[in-house]
């Protein structure tokens, strides 16, 4: 066994099962998919033993992989922490942002948007997405009627009232506040 | 992240909405002169609370209530579009998915010179940790300056 290996290949490990798949987890990661292969690769030769079986259709995991699932998802889960803090101290983040959109409003929405967006913001590069699957990670999403997400309404509860409960008529008034 | 997924919104506004049919319903179902007169037509509209639509109109002063019974009530504004092209109706559609079709003809307005409720209100939504970050809120604010003038008539 190898004495180098890294928890980022532990937590590449957990996403896999999570999402039950190399090509969400690659997905979510924003990384080809081959790099996922070659992490849970790496990381199987490093600790000597073989942590999942893929089958065209599926992902088993091995008895290994069954014990060592929770201490992954433990160390991912630290893994991220560590990623926020850092970027709470950076005051300035590169990357695309990822925006995405329902496909009828954002292909209207966006498309007048995005150019002047990036002609104003040279800094900013985009990533817009307008057939995000429900495992998508994003920056920013343009959504119709929050209301209709149940999951997104219950936790918007906490936001200013003005945003939920207002009728879209009141808010149409020039007196609406900003 | 996925831990604690809290949100943030920003309200950009809600998008006008037009009431339109094609010319093929209109001439079997001649258009309505008043909103009253929606009550004998099959309306399709955004799904509303229970089986009711209301449609609140206005016209300068004016102003009419019409409780209606859609034959279609649906939330996502692409299914109302197609049915409304399809001739199904009098659809109550976001005036931005109706434009090209009122250009081309293929759609025709129906009490044009009332205004009719406006569509779903829009929502820029974010994870709330990204609340501060400088691309987030460059985006933000610039959607909310700029999306729901560019959808007005």
């Amino acid at each position: 066994m190898t004495s180098l290996w890294s928890a980022a290949q532990l937590a590449v490990f957990a996403r896999v099962i999570e999402l039950n798949g190399f090509s969400a987890a690659a997905r979510a990661y924003r990384v080809p998919k081959v790099a996922v292969s070659r992490a849970i690769a790496d990381l199987e030769k490093s600790i000597g033993v073989q942590l999942m079986k893929r089958t065209t259709r599926r992902i088993f995991l091995t008895a290994a992989g069954d014990a060592v699932l929770p201490h992954a998802r433990a160390i991912s889960i630290e893994v991220e922490k560590v990623r926020l803090l850092a970027e709470g101290f950076s005051t300035t983040r590169t990357g695309a942002l990822r925006v995405i959109a329902d496909p009828t409003y954002g292909r209207v929405l966006l498309a007048p948007l995005v150019p002047r967006f990036l002609d104003s913001f040279p800094d900013i590069a985009l990533d817009v997405l307008l057939d995000a699957g429900e495992d998508a990670e994003w920056d920013v999403a343009i959504r119709a009627g929050v209301n209709e997400d149940p999951k997104l309404g219950a936790r918007l509860l906490g936001a200013p009232p003005a945003v939920l409960c207002a009728t879209p008529a009141y808010l149409q008034k020039p007196s609406a506040p900003e | 992240m996925n831990e604690d997924p809290k949100l943030g919104a920003r309200l950009l506004g809600a998008p006008p909405a037009v009431l339109c049919a094609t010319p093929a319903y209109l001439q079997k179902h001649p258009a309505p002169e008043r909103p009253e007169g929606l009550r004998d037509h099959a309306l399709l509209t955004p799904a509303g609370e229970g089986a009711e639509y209301r449609f609140q109109m206005t016209k300068a002063s004016a102003r009419a209530e019409v409780r209606v019974r859609p034959k279609l009530a649906v939330d996502d504004p692409a299914v109302l579009h197609s049915a409304t092209v399809a001739g199904l109706g009098i659809g109550l559609l976001p005036e931005f998915l109706c434009r090209q079709g009122v250009a081309t003809a293929k759609l025709r307005k129906v009490l044009a010179d009332w205004q009719a409720p406006s569509a779903a209100p829009l929502y820029a939504v974010y994870p709330a940790g990204l609340e501060n970050d400088h691309r987030v809120r460059s985006f933000v604010d610039f959607a909310a300056a700029n999306i729901v003038p560019a959808l007005a008539h």
